[in-house]
């Protein structure tokens, strides 16, 4: 025990971020218990955003019911509603958007920071317990995907959020195909994105354990021929040591990995609960609204629920590469 | 990727742009269609033209210095572990003196000093402890024997 203290001392996990502090268990000595706690606090924080949600439910549904009414008048033009529609749905939805993506952006900043943070903490926590090779190879390759992910979420995939955000209101307000495709383009080329980074790390996750994990159990092994060739009573001592200190800095290691992991969530969970609960909201008012209102204007607050689903697929995907690389370094040699 | 973002920028000005114009022209016609014609090879141009421009650069320096901070990483966790693994040999090594020295009656406090090598093994002791000429004795053959301790590397201090 007091190997693992000492080790602990030198060997700690970084306190949870700011954004993270109100929703992480004061335990985390058991994960489930600390992931319950979690979602549990998460689920309980977004009530002022689910009425608010519900206000701009409301007003959507009020505004399109209102142009399916000055369609009806005989001799309307047909072209202006659908413009004075979107017009109305992007004066609605718009600083909520705005305020959710840089919500958004904010977690994804966090939870990219948090993760070069704990990454020497684990790469430490491994390399005690013999696992070198496995180790520093774990760490290169997720501080690379780490940074890349973190550049291209924030400098290329927010701006293309933002685009399509604005040739799906010019769709809606024109009515051009030319502006759909586009649109439509830059979804597809956003989820291609995310999905080929989160397949290349989890790739060279699973296959950078299972080699450079082969390399150190041999040399664990070799360590242990090695001790076992000394005087008896000295082979005795080293031997004892050695797993003492393997199970001591395997200890340390479970404890910065599980708080890594809970810290991890309670950045994430929030926001992720807060995007999601206005996501499914505008999705369900698209599908009201389809009953009354014109397929254009319909698409377009579609398109803005599509474009909360790409906001949670950036901030989890950023999430998910930390988890993932947590698990990988908790998952140790051999 | 400020390149990149900048390209986007201007393939959704150019298809606003083609959109707005074909909006504003009469739908059918000989003119429709070369307006149509028109925004079709603007927006063409306006795709393709920095495509040409692209050199994929490498990531040079950025995987290496993180290569070089993760065996950095890696290195503090084994001294770690080698500092630990010093301590407890230490300890339990002078703890085992100190149980032979009780089964002959004697009190001695013992300073084990580690080789280098890896593993580390004892290589050194200082005794201290007033005890007979033949518990010493005794001693300095549990030590060789047992320790591998040399009789040069003991230090009696009473």
């Amino acid at each position: 025990m007091n190997l693992y203290h000492s080790m602990l001392t030198q060997i700690t996990a970084p306190t949870v971020p700011q954004s993270g502090a109100h929703l992480m268990p004061e335990q985390t000595d058991n994960f489930g218990a600390g992931l319950f706690r979690i979602v549990q606090e998460a689920i309980g924080s977004i009530r002022p955003d689910l009425k608010e949600a519900a206000a701009i439910s409301m007003s959507l549904i009020a505004l399109m019911m209102l142009i399916s009414l000055i369609r009806l008048i005989p001799g309307s033009n047909t072209k202006l509603p659908d413009f004075i529609c979107a017009v109305g749905i992007g004066t609605v939805l718009l600083q909520s958007t705005n305020s959710l993506i840089t919500l958004g952006v904010t977690t994804i900043q966090d939870l990219s920071s948090y993760a070069k943070l704990l990454l020497p903490v684990m790469t430490s926590a491994l390399a005690a317990q013999g696992g070198i090779t496995t180790s520093t190879a774990l760490y290169a390759g997720t501080a690379i995907f780490n940074s890349i992910l973190s550049s291209l979420l924030s400098k290329l995939m927010v701006p293309m959020l933002y685009i399509y955000l604005v040739l799906a209101t010019a769709h809606g307000a024109l009515g051009e195909e030319i502006l759909k495709k586009m649109a439509e383009f830059i979804k597809w080329l956003s989820v291609w994105i995310l999905k080929g980074v989160l397949y290349l790390f989890t790739g060279y996750m699973g296959i950078t354990g299972v080699l450079s994990g082969t390399t150190d159990a041999a040399a664990l092994k070799a360590a242990k021929l090695t001790i076992s060739g000394v005087v008896p009573v000295v082979g005795g001592i080293l031997s004892d040591a050695s797993e003492a200190v393997l199970v001591g800095a395997g200890l340390v290691r479970n404890a910065a990995g599980v708080y890594g992991i809970l810290a991890m969530l309670a950045v994430f969970a929030g926001p992720f609960l807060r995007i999601g609960c206005h996501y499914l909201m505008i999705r369900i008012t698209g599908a009201v609204c389809s009953v009354f209102g014109s397929k254009q204007c319909t698409q377009l607050i579609s398109d803005y629920s599509g474009a909360m689903g790409l906001l949670l697929a950036m901030t989890g995907t950023m999430c998910l590469l930390g988890l993932i690389s947590t698990v990988c370094f908790l998952k140790g040699v051999g | 990727m400020e390149g990149i973002r900048e390209y986007l920028l201007s393939v959704t000005g150019a298809a606003l742009l083609c959109s707005i114009i074909t909006a504003l022209t009469p739908q059918k016609g000989s003119q429709a269609g070369i307006v149509k014609l028109i925004c079709g090879l603007f927006l063409c141009f306006t795709v393709l033209s920095p495509i040409l421009d692209i050199r994929i650069s490498d990531l040079p320096d950025l995987a290496s210095d993180l290569l070089a901070e993760g065996e950095a990483a890696a290195l503090d966790g084994e001294a770690e572990s080698a500092r630990a693994l010093r301590r407890i040999i230490t300890e339990e090594t002078e703890a085992y003196i100190m149980d032979k020295a009780e089964q002959y009656g004697a009190s001695v406090t013992p300073k084990v000093t580690l080789s280098d090598t890896d593993p580390p093994v004892p290589d050194g002791c200082t005794l201290s402890g007033s005890v007979s000429p033949y518990v010493r004795q005794q001693l300095k053959k549990i030590l060789e024997a047992d320790l591998g301790i040399p009789e040069e590397n003991q230090t009696w201090i009473n």
